[in-house]
């Protein structure tokens, strides 16, 4: 077992595009660490750094202390699953999975042995004669888990594992994926642009973007205290709403709405052009009047009912801001509440006016999208954060 | 792999259509063009078969029968001149001739363009490239125009061997084709493949041995079964290299039976077709993998 670490690591390609910038992250051993982002963000460049696959243009990757930058990938003892599985088609899964151990110089008992107790704990023990064009998808996909763990290796790496599984499928894998890192206590280090997986696997999760680290933290961190406003944007399902506004004299003013709300006891330094952050569970329709609130207004545009909850998408006289990069297309129909199941029905067309709590605002910087005074806010977050996990 | 099927078969449809009324869905209109279909492969087997028929024809006639007509079909079958191609020593030395030149190019060509078209394909880069497209353009160059100053150059380089002339060139006859064909499949299996073994532990060979070997087993009977069929064959260049009469490959050897001033034309034929055997017998053997190579990949998982 290994600890991961990246120290100022910087890759640049031959035609000049850097991939990764100055990047700095440590995987302690036996953390499961989640690298997310857009696409093109640098971060599976990141992890095939790692494996060896890609030259480390700058800085040091280091596994277990060791700098291995010039270190032979098979030598580095480390496994990678990859997208599509790599699984050798020629070979039977009984072959793939015994081809490291046999590179490794095992002998042919230990190598069946091994072979049998990993397929049992994976459940291929009846696929082992197939070829991997004769297994679905799932089956690969544990194959190719297979020939990782089968050699014991010091850390796993994982390039968007479950992306070719459909969402069914990824839900279980996932489950297993998790389970199985509880079992092996493996370094591992995954990469996704999927934040849910992100949310759901992770114990640490880096959201990278344009080649830099955003922020590192566990799921609830990123959730909960976004440094800025793309990890608020990217982390969370539907994103976190950017409504543009101001702030003087310790009055919150949201565009288009006449009534502001004095933030002075939340953010009593801060002034100027903000974006204010607000995640879709945080809008109450009526509510209790004693919490300190601001009032959005609209008129609803589209309804997902989902049973347990409701979404409900808003075009709303605030405008809404959008982060240029990694937002999904399409997907961020206006503003989005999401309101507990019973809500009442509700049609298109409808005027509609949530509040929205002080304690549940984000803001940022609206020129550079840095939240604002974060230190404070994150205490804040922790002192309330038990009750209001609770009530989520 | 379905897909890539599929695709062949949308292939052959659009090019049946082009032939006929694309707007023909309807079951007349089927019907035509099924029997269009039909004509023109009739048509085009009948001029592909009528010289083999030809030769099958001669060479079961005797001398006298065939300049009464040459056209004539045979009184009667008679194995006389197949006998007699059999039981002559110069054409039997014509053959281990060609057995020997082309038992020694083809093992090379295919052993050599399977080497280059990995390392093209996967590990030289942009240099890769650059002599890939020298091998494609020795390809657009004209035989005639090379033969001389191939010669020339043969002599040159000391090669007295008629033998070892022909094997030389015909080895960089084939080059070519040989290293396209293998780039082209190396570059459709996925580059992960190679990671994948890389980090279990394969050396950059290793990879190749166990990996990329085994996985191109179809074109690399593409490769040689195709260059045994062109050299086999291959009469223009062992002309122009060949000077000794004891060197003669089969194709040049049978040139060699018309006599100054008679030809046993009959004898040519059976010569000709028992020529035609190993060709034969070879695609017999290969013409599924062959098929397979062409139409569909077996990289896919």
């Amino acid at each position: 077992m290994a600890s991961i670490r990246f120290e100022n690591v910087t890759k640049r390609f031959d035609d000049g595009t850097v991939a990764v910038k100055q990047l700095r992250l440590d995987v302690p051993d036996g953390e499961f660490m989640i690298l997310v982002g857009p696409s093109g963000c640098g971060k599976t460049t990141a992890l095939r750094m790692v494996a060896g696959l890609e030259d480390v243009s700058e800085g040091e990757v280091m596994l277990d202390g060791q700098i291995v930058n010039e270190v032979d990938p098979g030598r580095r003892d480390i496994a990678m699953v990859f997208q599509n599985y790599a699984l050798f088609p020629h070979m039977s899964v009984r072959d793939n999975m015994s081809f490291p151990l046999k590179m490794r110089g095992k002998s042919k008992r230990e190598i069946a042995s091994s072979v049998d107790e990993v397929a049992t704990m994976l459940g291929l023990s009846e696929l082992l004669s197939r070829k991997p064009s004769q297994l679905s998808g799932g089956q690969r996909q544990r194959v190719a888990m297979g020939r990782a763990i089968i050699r014991h290796p010091a850390a796993f790496l994982m390039d968007e594992p479950l992306s070719n599984l459909d969402a069914k499928l990824r839900t279980q894998m996932r489950g297993e994926l998790a389970r199985m890192h509880q079992r092996l206590g493996v370094t591992t280090l995954y990469v996704t642009h999927d934040q849910t997986e992100a949310m759901t696997l992770g114990s640490q999760v880096a959201v990278m973007r344009d080649g830099l680290v955003q922020q590192v933290g566990t799921p609830q961190d990123l959730y909960r205290s976004p440094r800025n406003a793309f990890v608020a944007r990217f982390i969370g399902s539907p994103p976190m709403n950017l409504l543009r506004g101001s702030l003087s004299g310790s009055r919150l003013r949201l565009e288009g709405e006449p009534e502001g709300a004095d933030v002075s006891r939340h953010w009593p330094q801060a002034g100027g052009e903000v974006l204010v952050g607000i995640r879709p569970e945080a809008c109450e329709i009526g509510g209790d009047d004693s919490r300190e609130a601001i009032t959005i207004s609209g008129e609803v545009d589209v309804v997902e009912d989902l049973g347990a909850e409701t979404i409900v998408y808003v075009r709303s006289a605030a405008p809404v801001a959008g982060i240029e990069s990694g937002e999904e297309k399409g997907v961020s129909g206006g503003f989005a509440a999401r309101l507990a199941g019973g809500a009442r029905s509700m049609s298109p067309g409808e005027r509609i006016r949530f509040r929205v709590a002080l304690d549940d605002l984000h803001l940022f910087d609206a020129a550079g999208g840095e939240a604002l005074s974060p230190d404070q806010r994150s205490l804040a977050t922790t002192a309330v954060g038990g009750d209001r996990e609770a009530g989520r | 792999m379905a897909p890539e099927a599929a695709a062949g078969a949308a292939i052959t449809e659009t090019r049946g259509e082009a032939v006929q009324h694309p707007e023909s869905s309807s079951k007349r209109g089927r019907v035509l063009r099924e029997l269009t279909r039909y004509a023109i492969l009739v048509v085009a087997s009948a001029i592909s078969l009528y010289p083999v028929l030809w030769l099958i024809s001669a060479s079961l006639k005797s001398q006298s029968e065939y300049v009464q007509d040459p056209t004539a079909l045979p009184s009667g079958l008679s194995f006389d001149n197949f006998s007699a191609v059999l039981g002559d020593h110069q054409i039997l030395g014509y053959v281990l001739n060609s057995l020997i030149v082309v038992g020694v190019a083809v093992p090379v060509v295919t052993f050599t363009a399977v080497l280059a078209g990995y390392a093209i394909a996967r590990l030289w880069g942009r240099a890769g490239m650059a002599i890939l497209f020298v091998f494609l353009f020795s390809e657009l160059v004209p035989l005639a125009i090379v033969a001389i100053p191939l010669l020339l150059t043969v002599k040159e380089i000391g090669l007295q061997s008629g033998l070892l002339r022909v094997i030389c060139v015909y080895s960089v006859l084939m080059m070519g084709f040989a290293v396209l064909l293998s780039w082209a499949f190396f570059r459709s299996v996925p580059e992960e493949l190679r990671e994948a073994a890389r980090l279990d532990g394969c050396g950059e060979f290793g990879v190749f041995r166990r990996i990329m070997l085994p996985l191109a087993r179809s074109p690399i009977t593409l490769i040689a079964v195709i260059s045994f069929i062109v050299l086999w064959n291959e009469l223009f260049l062992a002309v122009v290299l060949l000077d000794n009469a004891a060197d003669r490959t089969l194709p040049v050897g049978l040139t060699e039976l018309r006599g100054r001033y008679v030809t046993n034309w009959p004898k040519v034929a059976a010569a000709l077709l028992l020529s035609a055997i190993p060709t034969l017998i070879l695609y017999g053997l290969f013409q599924g993998r062959i098929a397979n190579q062409f139409s569909r990949s077996t990289t896919r998982e």
